[in-house]
């Protein structure tokens, strides 16, 4: 096969869209489980000088050293502020509108224009909070703006149902799903590589931190103690299975060892550290982009096997070669 | 193949890249601060190596230099402006605000800042972190002193706050063995706010 088919065959596999599927419930799902523990916080986080527990002013001030043109919740307070209405208001729309895009996400109803929302007010809310985000935002993003591109709406959303007479290219299905892959090998090599430099990953010291010091001590300290001995163990199995990650999450023999590994891994993050969000977000990432394409599929195989996975779905265009 | 297969295959390859090169800057960071296992060896040739995606994310750019803000815009909305090095090379120590609240009556009590729920909790521990490691007095200061007015709110007969921003030391694992079960907070720096009034002292280098 020659380089440029190779290419193609890599990057424009054919691929049903149950990826996208998981991709837009389970942000969705992320999106409400996001704003609905804030929204008792929601206008103290964000709020300006006045009422907010630090100031979102401050960090939009400083966000703008970095380019006027990165979106952020001052630009709904100015134009709420045009129409009379103040800050307050605008940060509770802000909430509602992120909230009800989640919503809109889980059911499949206006996908794109959710999607859109969602990856604008999120990112807003994560700019504007300055040093208040922390690494769950981040994963959201790069979610909802792959999301946001994807070819909605797919074929389980009501959107769909509205007007089933809608197709999908597979190819751009294929291309989309490819992305996300690619994009999680890079967020695991490089989780793993920087992880592996630090000596506390290799004597258990720092999944010992993880687990013992505030707010993560989820779990009694003294449990912790008793699997001590186990802990350096893990600290290096956790190095390995990322950086790993990005070379045998492709072969069909290892996919589905692998994916189960970094699915268990960030369960265990969840539970016993606390950090549902973020436990969240990778699992939806990872079910996304190598999770089973199809009811009953253990896993994507169109790498490993060389054909494509098109599944129970009409493909509006084929390969050339079938 | 259609050609807008060819445009989007060149934005992939492009956007790969701007994620591959912030994750290297990110690494060569590390590398070049000392703070992995490589300690000393070789930091200036890390240092060197950083140049090179340091200066294509327009790191030495100016302040309105419009490359700098294009990167800067795009990797931002696609939220790959970081790199994904989390509790990476080491989980770091804990750090920790406790304000000292004095009333006119001579009365002291401890607060520390408070938000409702535990994702919130989270993002003000975040927050607290990223104060403590600033290695910029005046904004740590302004910081702390908006957290400080915050608390003040919340106690408005205070008639002066005093910040305690320091370390948490958690026993190890042999040491809890040991027995030992208290945490120990060593204080880096003390704020004196009065209404109207700042006074910033440092406790430790």
């Amino acid at each position: 096969m020659k380089v440029r088919e190779r290419v193609r065959e890599f990057f424009l596999p054919a691929e049903s869209d149950s990826w996208l599927t998981w991709l837009r419930v389970g942000l969705g799902l992320v999106i409400v489980l996001y704003t609905w523990p804030l929204r008792s916080d929601w206008s103290y986080l964000f709020g300006g000088s006045d009422k907010g527990l630090v100031s979102r002013q401050l960090f939009e001030v400083l966000l703008s050293t970095q380019s006027p043109l990165i979106p952020r919740l001052g630009w709904l307070v100015f134009l709420c502020r045009q129409v009379g209405g103040s800050e307050g208001f605008a940060l509770s729309l802000a909430w509602s509108l992120l909230f009800a895009a989640g919503l809109l996400l889980l059911a499949g109803l206006f996908s794109r224009p959710a999607a859109i929302v969602a990856w604008l007010l999120q990112l807003s809310s994560a700019k504007s909070g300055g040093l208040l985000s922390y690494g769950a935002d981040n994963l959201i993003t790069i979610g909802l703006f792959y999301l946001m591109i994807a070819p909605l709406p797919d074929r389980r959303s009501l959107d769909r149902w509205r007007r089933p007479a809608r197709g999908i290219d597979p190819r751009m299905s294929g291309l989309h799903r490819r992305v996300l892959q690619i994009h999680l090998c890079f967020i695991y090599f490089f989780g793993g590589l920087t992880k592996s430099l630090g000596a506390g990953w290799w004597d258990g010291s720092n999944l010992w931190r993880a687990l013992t010091e505030p707010p993560f001590n989820v779990l009694p300290t003294n449990w912790v103690a008793a699997g001590s001995a186990l802990l350096p163990s893990l600290g290096i199995l956790v190095c390995l299975i990322e950086i790993s990650y990005a070379f045998l999450i492709w072969p069909k023999w290892s996919r589905r060892t692998v994916l189960f590994g970094i699915c268990a891994m960030h369960i265990a993050i969840g539970l016993m550290m606390g950090m549902y969000l973020f436990a969240l977000i990778m699992l939806v990432l990872n079910l996304a982009a190598f999770g089973p394409a199809e009811p009953g599929q253990k896993a994507i195989g169109s790498v490993a096997t060389g054909r494509p996975e098109v599944g129970a779905f009409r493909p509006v265009c084929s390969r050339a070669s079938d | 193949m259609p050609r807008r297969y060819y445009f989007l295959l060149a934005w992939v390859v492009l956007h790969f890249a701007l994620v591959g090169l912030v994750c290297l800057h990110e690494t060569l960071w590390l590398l070049e601060q000392r703070l992995t296992v490589a300690g000393d060896t070789f930091a200036p040739g890390w240092r060197a190596l950083d140049k090179l995606p340091d200066a294509i994310l327009g790191g030495d750019a100016g302040a309105r230099n419009l490359w700098r803000e294009a990167i800067a815009t795009y990797s931002n909305a696609t939220g790959i402006e970081v790199g994904y090095g989390y509790f990476a090379p080491n989980v770091p120590t804990t750090h920790a605000l406790v304000f000292e609240c004095h009333y006119p009556d001579d009365r002291v009590d401890y607060q520390t800042p408070a938000v409702g729920g535990v994702e919130a909790q989270l993002r003000l521990t975040s927050l607290i972190e990223q104060i403590a490691r600033s290695n910029s007095g005046s904004w740590r200061e302004e910081l702390i002193k908006r957290l400080a007015r915050s608390t003040w709110q919340q106690h408005p007969d205070a008639t002066a706050i005093r910040a305690f921003l320091g370390s948490v030391t958690s026993p190890t694992a042999a040491q809890y063995r040991a027995g030992r079960r208290e945490r120990t907070f060593d204080c880096l720096y003390v704020y004196d706010f009065r209404r109207g009034a700042s006074k910033a002292r440092q406790l430790a280098p």
